[in-house]
């Protein structure tokens, strides 16, 4: 035991004395505080953009309900109440129909950007079809291609692109190094080399991952995350981390274990992280994915109008249709036989159907996007990589999985907020303020990564890991 | 110069013989066949596709329902960013550009769709194309091939053998770094040539100037990779240890490919930041509410316009004048918006612009930017490109729109009918849309910054050869 304090205490000597690798480890600490408050920037952006769209929605609240208080007091006769009630029927519904639904950044995606800058991250959701559509990919901040391209240097960029350099840095002559200064006989006659060689490995692991951990920390506070209602995902961050750390030391191990010099180490680690950094992730990239245009082209005829629409219906075609729907709207109550009515039951039913077409249409794109990530999660035992960033992006919910969960909870909630404003209208119920009031509101919160998720998604990583240390612990290292 | 051939072929025999080189050279020639057919396949894909969406659009814009000018022109005509040979080798910010636009009345639509948009956050990590080896992985190879090319002789003692014969060292930097010039230099016209034959095989449509333009790409990188060889092979004549020359190459191509574009791109977004989406579509509506409302007749402006129309036809009502008031209010207002849309887009690119200036200044600092940025404008695939072709398609739009309201207030016209509405023959003459790139002198006008920046660079390391080569210490 005393051995191996030994060799702890001598490396951290040796550590302290080498100017290069304590400025890398200055370096990677500055780069990863820089990566945390620019994720914040990032974020505060998004926050500033959500407050004017809030600001107008709240707007639109306040107008709907001073049109709903000016119906109530006007004083008008019987037959003009009537007429009114007729119009302000559609009228107040679409006015309290037009609601905009926001994706949110979460607590962690100033860490963890991902594809959030990307994606559009607020809609309209209307209660007619005429409204704007959930699916629409217009974008909805204005943005500099160029920016996008060079990306993002948020946290998880530091951990996934710096913290591996550092770790060849540290470790690609830890055994051939003690060859080439002619120290490996003293260290052999010490007793077993490949347990030396791995205190040598746990001692740098070690040292990053404090210093991930001394980060990490820094970063969450930048970021105001609390730890009272965020311990599960911070675990689970940490969690990520360590085992990327580890699984770069585990190669460092393993190339260590060929016993070849330390040049060609650090050609050979060096050339890992070009492939595992950038190429493995580009060919598969090349391989499975797509533009989607010609999904995409298709919603946009149907928004023009090239498609068979709900209003080119014969009455009787129309009723057909809608009773083939599934809808909680209670066709009894739709008995009203006036002119009015019949108009408002028919514009009901039109509307209904086209909606559901446009949001199929939308959904079509939806789900092509959504086998194609399902085939790159696949290839991630070739991309372990992208495994790691996904697993950071599954916490801050920054992944295109998390984008298409907050579209399904937004046509969701434009179903359950068109069939109460529909229903209250069917059953020729005024619509009043505390109607107004009870409308519902839209809830989308991103699903918890928790520690058991956080390695189902980096079970290939951790295979790889465990397979890497086995394979060098079995190699001679003596020669 | 007969020294300078021996040193230089003595040099390619020994790389020629060089394990490492040999295993680099194999990967290098799979990775570079697998970009050439991936990005021609995935080019014929994206060229197939354009055509059978444009057809498709043409064909519903001829075959659309019998209607008037003005619903023809809210129903209006949808465009696509055509695919480029070019764009299979350097995609560019493509990936981040939208590739459709719709066309209407009343509107400039942006081009939406943007490839990644749809996609997981596997892009972010890059696209694989034949660019991305040219500026990633073949510079790095050529840190690898190169950084022993002279402190190997220094540690073997040969060093001091080879100047004893009379060499300079100058000229013994000079043909080392020949040598590694020819090699990628060859390989760069092979791979120029294979793309070449599997393009033509294919069968696609080039498009005008495609070929002056890979011409300036094989020179352009090739001017890259005398730059990068010349200073590793001078860099390897100054060092002392070559594992603390590789380290710090290394460092060095890291901090140029991965750190300072995201830098220089993250320090110009955040120097001048872009108005918000909402701020720019209220800057846009209140700059709508004091002009022509071509729906609203009652609006003060639209009055004002119907005035001045009668008053110079010399009519009293709107029936009296030869052409239809309408249509002429609906081109009053379409010039009201383009001049609202103009003044709001104009604002929007210039704030990009000076966000992309960090970027192209920071080609200075690092030539990796310059020769980046170079090589999309000669692609096609940069962001100027982008705006040439969504200015074009909104002049493509302006005169679709303007006949249709010529139309829209014409009383009689060989495309209506009876009913007012267009005939098929109306849709037949409208030319479709189609772009063409502009010209490769106007691609490079817009980054003299870049090209300043890389003749810099060139200049600098020619002079730190010729002036400090011979003062290198040898021992």
């Amino acid at each position: 035991m005393t051995k191996y304090l030994t060799i702890w205490k001598y490396q951290a000597v040796l550590l302290l004395r080498n100017r290069f690798l304590v400025a890398g480890l200055l370096f990677l600490l500055v780069a990863g505080l820089f990566g945390a408050r620019y994720g914040k920037h990032f974020v505060s952006q998004q926050e500033e953009m959500i407050y004017a769209v809030d600001t107008l929605q709240q707007q639109k609240t306040a107008y709907a309900i001073k049109e709903i208080k000016r119906r109530d007091t006007a004083t008008l006769s019987l037959e003009e109440q009537q007429r009114f009630d007729d119009v302000m029927k559609y009228y107040q519904s679409a006015v309290a129909g037009a609601k905009t639904v926001v994706y949110r950044p979460g607590p962690f995606t100033s860490l963890s950007i991902g594809q959030k800058d990307n994606f559009p991250f607020y809609h309209e959701v209307s209660n007619n079809f005429r409204g704007a559509d959930i699916y629409s990919t217009t974008s909805t901040d204005i943005q500099n291609p160029v920016k996008l391209l060079a990306g993002n240097f948020d946290l998880s960029f530091v951990i996934i692109y710096l913290f591996p350099l550092f770790i060849i840095a540290l470790g690609y002559n830890v055994l051939s190094g003690e060859k080439e200064n002619s120290t490996f006989t003293l260290l052999r006659i010490q007793g077993d080399v490949k347990r030396v060689l791995r205190h040598k490995l746990a001692f740098q692991a070690s040292v990053l991952i404090l210093l991930s951990v001394v980060i990490n920390l820094a970063a969450f506070a930048i970021n105001g995350i609390s730890f009272r209602q965020e311990a599960v995902q911070m675990s689970a961050w940490l969690l990520i981390t360590v085992i990327y750390i580890v699984f770069w030391f585990s190669l460092v191990y393993f190339i260590a274990s060929l016993n070849r010099s330390s040049t060609t180490n650090a050609l050979v680690l060096g050339g890992l992280w070009i492939i595992l950094l950038l190429l493995v992730p580009s060919v598969i990239h090349r391989n499975v994915s797509d533009s989607h245009e010609k999904e995409l082209v298709q919603t946009m005829f149907n928004q023009r109008g090239d498609y068979s629409k709900a209003y080119d219906l014969e009455p009787a075609q129309l009723a057909d249709s809608f009773s083939s729907l599934r809808h909680p709207y209670p066709l009894a109550a739709m008995k009203d036989t006036g002119d009015g009515a019949r108009r408002f039951y028919e514009g009901l039913m039109r509307s209904e159907i086209q909606i559901r077409f446009n949001n199929s249409m939308g959904k079509m794109v939806v789900e092509s996007q959504a086998k194609e990530y399902a085939r790159t999660l696949r290839l991630n035992w070739l991309n372990p990589v992208f495994a790691v960033q996904n697993a950071f992006n599954q916490v801050a919910g920054s992944e295109i999985n998390n984008y298409h969960q907050y579209l399904a909870a937004a046509e969701a909630y434009q179903a359950e907020r068109r069939y109460y404003l529909n229903n209250i209208a069917i059953q020729a119920k005024p619509f009043t303020l505390s109607d107004f009031l009870k409308v519902p509101e839209f809830g989308f919160r991103q699903s918890v990564v928790n520690l058991a998720e956080a390695l189902r998604l980096l079970l290939p990583v951790i295979v790889l890991t465990l397979l890497l240390i086995i394979t060098a612990s079995l190699r001679r290292v003596i020669k | 110069m007969k020294i300078f051939i021996t040193l230089a072929s003595q040099e390619l025999k020994r790389l020629w013989r060089d394990s490492t080189f040999q295993v680099l050279a194999v990967f290098l020639l799979l990775l570079s066949g697998y970009a050439i057919f991936s990005s021609t396949e995935q080019y014929g894909h994206a060229y197939t596709e354009h055509h059978a969406l444009t057809d498709t659009a043409r064909y519903m814009l001829q075959h659309q329902k019998p209607t008037s000018a003005h619903m023809a022109g809210h129903y209006g005509h949808i465009v696509f960013k055509p695919a480029t040979f070019l764009q299979a080798i350097d995609p560019g910010v493509n990936a981040y550009t939208g590739t459709t636009v719709r066309l209407e009345a009343h509107r400039q639509n942006e081009a939406v769709f943007i490839p990644a948009s749809g996609q997981s956050s596997l892009i972010r990590f890059g696209e694989f194309s034949f660019a991305m080896l040219l500026q990633v992985i073949f510079p790095l190879l050529i840190l690898f091939t190169c950084y022993r090319s002279i402190i190997a002789d220094r540690q073997n003692g040969t060093l001091r053998l080879l100047l004893c014969q009379g060499v300079s060292m100058r000229q013994l930097i000079t043909a080392r770094a020949a040598a590694y010039i020819a090699v990628y230099w060859t390989f760069l016209l092979l791979a120029a040539l294979v793309y070449g034959l599997v393009f033509y095989m294919g069968q696609h449509e080039a498009g005008a100037g495609v070929l002056p333009r890979v011409f300036l790409l094989v020179f352009l990188y090739g001017l890259y990779y005398a730059l990068l060889i010349a200073l590793t092979v001078y860099l390897s004549a100054r060092a002392n240890s070559p594992s603390g020359l590789l380290v710090g190459l290394l460092a060095a191509w890291f901090i140029f490919t991965v750190i300072i574009p995201k830098t220089a791109a993250n320090i110009g977004a955040q120097r001048t930041p872009l108005p918000t989406r909402v701020a720019f579509d209220q800057s846009i509506a209140d700059d709508r509410k004091g002009g022509i409302n071509g729906h609203d007749t009652r609006n003060e402006r639209s009055q004002r316009f119907t005035d001045s129309v009668l008053r110079a036809h010399g009519v009293d009502s709107a029936s009296q004048l030869p052409v239809k008031l309408g249509g002429l209010l609906m081109q009053a207002d379409e010039d009201f918006n383009n001049y609202v849309y103009d003044k709001a887009i104009t604002r929007i690119s210039s704030i990009i612009s000076a966000q992309n200036r960090v970027g192209a200044v920071s080609g200075f600092a690092d030539p990796f930017m310059a020769v980046k940025n170079l090589s999309m404008a000669i692609a096609g695939t940069d962001m100027h490109h982008h705006y040439d072709f969504t200015k074009d398609v909104e002049d493509y739009r302006r005169v679709l729109i303007r006949d249709l309201n010529k139309l829209d207030a014409a009383r009689v016209s060989e495309f209506k009918d009876s009913k007012g509405k267009l005939t098929q023959e109306y849709w037949d003459q409208v030319k479709d849309y189609r772009y063409e790139s502009p010209a490769l002198g106007w691609s490079l006008a817009n980054y003299i910054t870049e090209i300043i920046a890389l003749f810099t660079w060139i200049v600098a390391v020619c002079l730190l050869i010729a002036l400090t080569s011979n003062k290198i210490r040898i021992a």
